[in-house]
């Protein structure tokens, strides 16, 4: 596909531009937040604690009287960069050992992708539980927690289409000219797995944001007064009694996020690879 | 061999084996996990103010100044007698403690998975049954919503409405299973908000892929020959389509278990339900370390039997299948 | 022959269409076809010719909407199939018109014993169950020819081979007694000799029961061994309609005279390649003008661009919709045509 049909492609598609449109605005409002949030995220004003939303603070205050929509604005600049650094370290590490492995074959690959079997061998979060378990919470170990579980799928990912791809004749001819296997597997590999990589990596933004977020409201990954969004959540939790929206305001800005990504994600999938459907989670 | 099995036991029986390894594997990384620990279990134990020779006395009744390999066998030997260990903060066994809290745990986990599947099989096929319909676009976009829904903030959500504003639902907590007065119904009223939070996303996940091997089934040749032989729509729906369609859903239905017992974790939190998942938080907020080793071990074992189970139940459902 | 009794099936000017992209496309467009009591007729033609849209028509399985269906006449036993209730229908497909499948190896519902697959129709019509009905479903089996039926019954498809596996779709057929069977390619995914026994036993329940038959088909070569009346379509519409007899042995349409070419002599030395009508049949929804098989025809001229012709009687003796057809000059004209495009012939014109 041509880049112009590709994009012609994709504005056809209402669940990519849906998606799209949803984190453009989120990226700019993150961006922008320093200039558009009307408050400061961490100012404390007791006197007005726990207001629900009016002219003053739109979204009304937390327990500490902080400003939710200044606070929500900022934790948009913390996720977004958890997911696109998680995500990015996760797809980098992830498709290199599956390159690597897939490429060479023989022990070498048996070694990488057994070795990568174990932490599909845990549900869900509970890996990511576990290494926050053995290196302390906080938001840097919650970090490394998920990027070691996002590994295997890049890898994975990486693997196939290698393995797809490497009998194909056009590589054949590429390792007759003599081209060194460095610059087989850049110029003639990687640009034939980038179809189903983009569509995995943009669920995974969306995806590792809601597990940091997870983790956070468990209290294993950012702790207060950071303003992440579990974090924001775990705090506000006890007074859903009183003031639900502290809760409500930052679980929202979670889904609105985790959708944005997984919509953006499927109408890639629709266009790219329509094979891929139900492959990726 | 002695003992006559069926063509299904015998496959159960091979698979189980297969569980082992893996076991194994789980076994070693939990192990590894008190001993990649910045400080050890003595010092955690202690706390910061014990002195050298304090610490050196009880890492030496601990056994932790022996070469690993013979503390992870001692260890593992131990966990196969049934001993996990005392529980630091609590300084009782781990496992009657672990094995209380995963009966309540299985307890929400099973009422999720049946709301799941059972809600989750029923949309997805009223969805392909009116395919391109407002309904069938309805569902659609509900699903896209369940599945990036994080489990917290819907149990949040189903707190304020239902629990605060309607007063129709317990906000948290738990009546005993034994519970007498009034009896099962309150241990009923208690699951059914946590229950709804921990299954939505797979509800969603379930009511795609029944929708869409719904769709697959009711265009195969078979079912045009099942309307031939002039047997009723629901017949053909159910006993044939659905029949066919639920291999693929039961390979689905095996995928949300792992979901079901860690994502248990954040709605334990959220309705103070007293399963595995919060007894591990607590454990490793605490860092007790014998107990989070204990709870991680179950979940993990649990999750790994019931694979093999799944897998039973997939051969079992295909004559297709060589068992 | 029925003699004055309305016929089992009478289909007149019977047409379907599909929404295309460039409006409505007739998969059939304009059939007559009457059958009665114990006839056998075939329907052949080239995949794309409408012949098993027509069959799956009278059981009401194609679908409408999207399809539209029309007709001037399109009655069972004197019933108007279209104004049927789908409840209604359900209690004729099965039991009085049945239908089997090209391809045995899906048709059948490979979850599903096959026994539980025979039990299901008689539950349907006959209210037989439990073991009565099991009974009967190993009687069935028996009549179609799978050895210890007893046995078989409980297996799944899968454990039948495809020579098999289209028995057991005839025993479920065959099941309720139906007046009609429609057999759509019914041996096209099954070896030579596996195909001659399976025609061998429609001729078997066409003599025991005068259950009658459509033979839908691509393969005039199988049509000898059945069928007592043929008709042969192209693009939707009947071009040639006759006796088995007179349009195997004096074909009046140029595209019957090539599918009967095309067809393999055992007398034919095995290195001559076969061959072969050239071109191709419209494409759904394309539009064109005069007859429809001109552009493939080497007796075409200009005349047969400029209109279509219609089915009529000719000096062979069966009916031919073809411009250069040579048409009969003595009185049997009438007869000829009545018995080929109708069902009310005498006997002696394809006895």
């Amino acid at each position: 596909m041509t880049p112009a049909a590709l994009a012609r492609a994709l504005m056809r598609n209402r669940t990519f531009v849906i998606g799209a449109v949803m984190v453009a605005l989120i990226v700019a409002a993150a961006l922008a937040a320093p200039l558009i949030a009307p408050h400061d995220p961490g100012q404390m004003n007791l006197r007005d604690k726990l207001q629900g939303p009016g002219a003053e603070y739109l979204l009304g205050t937390d327990r500490f009287g902080r400003d939710l929509l200044s606070r929500v604005l900022h934790g948009a600049r913390i996720s977004l960069a958890i997911g696109f650094e998680t995500a990015t370290a996760a797809a980098v590490i992830g498709i290199a050992l599956g390159a690597v492995a897939g490429y060479y074959g023989g022990w070498f690959d048996n070694l990488v992708m057994r070795t990568l079997d174990v932490p599909l061998a845990f549900p869900y979060i509970l890996l990511a539980i576990v290494i926050v378990a053995t290196l302390g919470p906080g938001l840097t170990n919650a970090m490394i927690a998920i990027i070691v579980v996002g590994v295997p799928y890049f890898a994975r990912i990486a693997r196939g289409a290698i393995l797809t791809v490497r009998e194909q004749e056009y590589v054949r001819a590429a390792e007759m000219a003599g081209a060194s296997d460095a610059r087989i597997l850049l110029s003639e590999i990687l640009p034939n797995m980038t179809a189903p990589l983009i569509v995995t990596y943009t669920i995974y933004i969306g995806w590792m944001i809601l597990q940091a977020a997870s983790l956070s409201f468990l209290g294993l990954g950012a702790q207060p007064p950071t303003p992440e969004w579990g974090a924001m959540l775990s705090e506000s939790r006890q007074l859903l009694q009183i003031a639900p929206h502290a809760a409500i305001v930052p679980g929202t800005a979670i889904l609105l996020v985790v959708l944005a990504f997984n919509m953006m994600g499927d109408g890639l999938r629709d266009v790219l690879d329509p094979r891929l459907r139900g492959a990726v989670a | 061999m002695a003992l006559r099995l069926g063509r299904k036991s015998r496959f159960f029986v091979h698979r189980m084996a297969l569980t082992v390894p893996v076991l194994f594997g789980v076994s070693l990384v939990v192990f590894a996990m008190l001993h990649l620990t910045p400080g050890d279990p003595a010092s955690a134990m202690l706390g910061p103010r014990a002195t050298p020779e304090a610490l050196e006395r009880l890492r030496a009744a601990l056994g932790l100044d022996r070469p690993l390999p013979v503390q992870y066998v001692t260890w593992l030997g131990n966990i196969l007698q049934g001993d996990f260990g005392q529980s630091i903060q609590r300084g009782e066994p781990v496992l009657p403690e672990v094995i209380d809290r995963l009966g309540n745990s299985l307890i929400l986990a099973v009422a999720a998975f049946v709301f799941a599947a059972l809600g989750g099989i029923a949309i997805g096929v009223a969805a392909a049954l009116r395919r391109g319909t407002a309904l069938d676009r309805g569902v659609m976009l509900l699903s896209s919503l369940g599945i990036s829904t994080p489990p917290f903030w819907l149990g949040i959500v189903l707190i304020v409405v239902f629990s605060i504003w309607l007063g129709l639902f317990p906000s948290g907590g738990m009546a005993p299973i034994t519970a007498t007065d009034p009896g099962p119904l309150t241990l009923a009223w208690h699951v059914v908000l946590p229950a709804v939070t921990l299954g939505a996303a797979p509800l969603a996940v379930i009511a795609r892929m029944t929708r869409s091997s719904m769709l697959e089934e009711l265009g195969q040749e078979y079912v045009v020959a099942a309307r031939a032989k002039g047997i009723s729509a629901r017949r053909i729906v159910v006993n044939h389509a659905l029949r066919n369609a639920f291999s693929s859903i039961l390979t689905v239905l095996g995928l949300q278990i792992g979901f079901l017992l860690a994502a248990g974790v954040l709605a334990e939190i959220v309705f103070s339900w007293p399963g595995l998942g919060s007894l591990m938080l607590d454990a490793i907020l605490t860092r007790d370390f014998p107990l989070t080793q204990g709870a991680v071990l179950v979940v993990a074992a649990v999750y790994v039997v019931a694979n093999a189970v799944v897998d039973t139940l997939y051969a079992v459902n295909d004559p297709r299948v060589r068992l | 022959m029925t003699g004055s009794a309305a016929p089992l099936l009478d289909i007149r000017d019977l047409r379907v269409r599909f929404p295309g992209d460039t409006g409505p496309v007739a998969a059939v467009d304009g059939i007559d076809l009457a059958i009665g009591e114990g006839e056998t007729v075939a329907v052949v033609g080239e995949s794309g010719s409408g012949k098993s849209t027509l069959g799956r028509a009278v059981l009401g399985l194609v679908p409408r909407p999207p399809a539209a269906i029309e007709a001037a006449r399109f009655a069972y036993k004197g019933i108007d199939l279209l104004g049927l209730s789908e409840a209604r229908l359900r209690r004729i497909r099965g039991a009085e018109i049945s239908m089997i499948f090209q391809e045995p190896m899906v048709s059948l519902d490979p979850l599903m014993t096959v026994g539980r697959q025979i039990t299901e129709a008689l539950e349907a019509h006959r209210d037989l169950r439990g073991r009565a009905a099991r009974k009967e479903a190993i009687d069935l089996l028996r009549q179609v020819g799978i050895p210890h039926p007893e046995s078989r019954i409980d297996e799944h498809p899968h454990a039948f081979s495809g020579g098999m596996r289209q028995r057991v779709m005839i025993a479920i057929a065959i099941a309720c007694r139906p007046r009609l069977l429609i057999a759509d390619e019914p041996t096209t995914a099954l070896d030579v000799t596996v195909q001659a026994q399976i025609l061998d036993l429609l001729a078997r329940l066409n003599d025991e029961h005068r259950m009658a038959i459509v033979l839908i088909t691509h393969n005039l070569g199988i049509v000898p061994w059945l069928c007592e009346r043929t008709m042969v379509m192209y693009a939707g519409r009947a071009v040639e309609f006759g006796a088995t007899r007179q349009v195997l042995k004096h074909p009046a349409h140029p595209y019957t005279a090539g599918l009967l070419r095309a067809l393999p002599r055992p007398d034919q030395d095995p290195d001559t390649p076969l061959y072969a009508l050239e071109g191709r049949p419209p494409r759904p929804g394309e539009v064109l003008p005069g007859c429809r098989f001109a552009p493939r025809c080497a007796l075409a001229d200009a005349d047969c661009l400029a209109r279509e012709p219609v089915l009529e009687a000719t000096a062979g003796g069966s009916a031919a919709a073809c411009l250069k057809a040579e048409r009969p000059t003595d009185a049997a004209t009438r007869g000829a045509t009545r018995g080929a495009a109708g069902s009310e012939g005498s006997e002696a014109a394809w006895g």
